[in-house]
């Protein structure tokens, strides 16, 4: 069972980032550790935007999962968790669509976690984390991680001042996910322009 | 917006643009409007109270309440009885989480006038908003009871039904849309997602036929492309796949890996997903794979 999650500057930046650029529509994305990771202490070092529309549906679930795999293994990383911002402001449980993908990657990587965003803590000058995390455990069990257990790295602080500066730039704008990739294939799912500007 | 100073007439024009396509561009037309339009705002026009109303919604949705109500203010002068502009208002109150008040407002509106279809949709995003999606599910079925030919209903409805996990459900509101628009990519490319996830052999090949039927009509659609890829690979190593399908599939996801490639390469791009492409296409066809 893993005792704490850890989020990397740039994997909590571009989940906050894709939430503000569709504050309107779900959005999801999944979450990458280094290879051989411990399932004592899970670190994120990058997550990868999904989707913007109709996150239920599989094919093209399918399609991004395949090329972000293939990206892992030359990359030397693993996908190993998910996150999800619901449609509606005060919705705060995982749906059946995140739990389900949420198990699939947990299949491939034991105790994924689920990282909800609670939308109601969103602003445009970040005060609070505005995430909380689930685990999957074994068994089928969904269990809450305490905030102690769960940070951002460097820490909290320094991470919520750096998104802010972010989101005061507008550089959501720039965030490109997967289904942004879909409708215009010349758009990089990776990102690699904006990781310069997060750094 | 990049640039800084616009003129006010541009910005009138792209206002229009954006009404006329419904772009969701809410940000944008709050800064437009703050910086250049509301300088010139007499000069619009009768223009002027569509612009409003833009401005309006597109404030709720940024949540800049003091636009939003100067904007309600000036058109309630101009149209105090106006049920359009008491939709607003109900607007208003669903943005700020007053929903009890919202729907009394839309009840009196549609109580004077049955066939006011917009009142009707904003009960629906009201449940909606609230995760209500049954209720919501059970008021968008009795609107579409009367007003069938509403495209943009069926969509939503297909939508929430998705959510719910309702694959048949889904999949007959898509079944209208295609009726409707029987050449629209867009409608079949949805077709082929839903009955793919549904699961199962048959349901694969009917998700086949659709993604081929939308790269046909548009050969640009990149979600049409994959989804034939794939369902022709899964098709290809299932073992309940007569041989005959089995060399059409092969057929058809190497037709679908040459467009996409071919769509790569236009873009000139050094992307990822460029390489990976000759991955897909290299599943082991000719074995049983685990499907």
């Amino acid at each position: 069972m893993a005792s704490s999650c850890e989020l990397s500057k740039l994997a909590y930046s571009k989940i906050i980032l894709h939430a503000f650029k569709y504050p309107h529509t779900a959005v999801n994305g999944v979450l990458l550790a280094n290879e051989g990771s411990s399932n004592h202490s899970v670190k994120y070092v990058d997550a990868i935007p999904l989707f913007h529309h109709n996150l239920g549906l599989a094919p093209m679930l399918e399609v991004a999962l395949m090329q972000i795999d293939s990206y892992c293994r030359t990359a030397g990383l693993v996908i190993a968790g998910y996150y999800h911002a619901s449609e509606a402001l005060a919705e705060m449980s995982p749906d059946i669509v995140s739990q389900r993908i949420c198990e699939k990657i947990a299949e491939y990587f034991p105790n994924a976690c689920l990282v909800l965003i609670n939308n109601r803590q969103l602003a445009k000058q970040m005060t609070n984390t505005s995430l909380s995390v689930v685990q999957y455990c074994d068994g089928g069990k969904w269990k809450v991680k305490d905030k102690e257990n769960f940070k951002i790295l460097p820490n909290n602080d320094t991470a919520l001042d750096s998104v802010s500066n972010l989101l005061s730039k507008k550089l959501y704008k720039k965030l490109v996910d997967f289904d942004d990739h879909l409708d215009d294939i010349s758009q990089d799912w990776l990102n690699v322009n904006l990781k310069s500007m997060i750094d | 917006m990049e640039k800084q100073f616009k003129h006010w007439e541009d910005v009138r024009d792209l206002f229009r643009n954006w009404r006329e396509e419904n772009c969701r561009q809410s940000e944008d037309v709050v800064d437009l409007w703050k910086e250049v339009l509301v300088n010139h705002f007499s000069k619009l026009g009768d223009e002027g109270w569509l612009v409003l109303e833009q401005v309006f919604i597109a404030a709720l949705d940024c949540h800049s309440m003091e636009v939003a109500n100067f904007c309600l203010s000036k058109l309630n002068q101009e149209f105090p009885d106006s049920m359009r502009v008491k939709r607003l208002k109900a607007m208003k109150y669903e943005a700020l989480e007053r929903y009890e008040d919202a729907l009394d407002i839309l009840d009196i509106i549609i109580k004077k006038d049955e066939t006011n279809a917009a009142s009707r949709k904003r009960k629906v995003t009201i449940y909606k908003s609230q995760g209500m999606i049954i209720e919501a599910i059970k008021e968008l079925t009795d609107y579409l009871r009367i007003f069938m030919a509403d495209q943009e209903a069926w969509m939503e409805l297909s939508d929430l039904y998705i959510s719910q996990q309702e694959w048949n459900k889904a999949a007959f509101c898509v079944e209208e849309l295609i009726l409707h628009s029987p050449f629209n990519h867009l409608y079949l490319q949805r077709y082929a997602e839903i009955k793919y996830t549904q699961g199962g052999y048959e349901n694969l090949e009917v998700a086949r036929s659709y993604y081929a039927q939308a790269a046909k009509l548009n050969p640009n659609n990149v979600r049409a492309l994959y989804g034939l890829l794939l369902t022709s690979v899964h098709m290809a190593s299932n073992s309940k796949c007569p041989s005959q399908k089995k060399k059409e599939s092969i057929k058809l996801s190497e037709w679908a890996t040459n467009q996409l490639s071919q769509l790569q390469s236009s873009n000139d791009s050094k992307l990822f997903s460029s390489q990976i492409l000759e991955g897909m296409g290299n599943l082991q066809i000719g074995n049983d794979a685990k499907n």
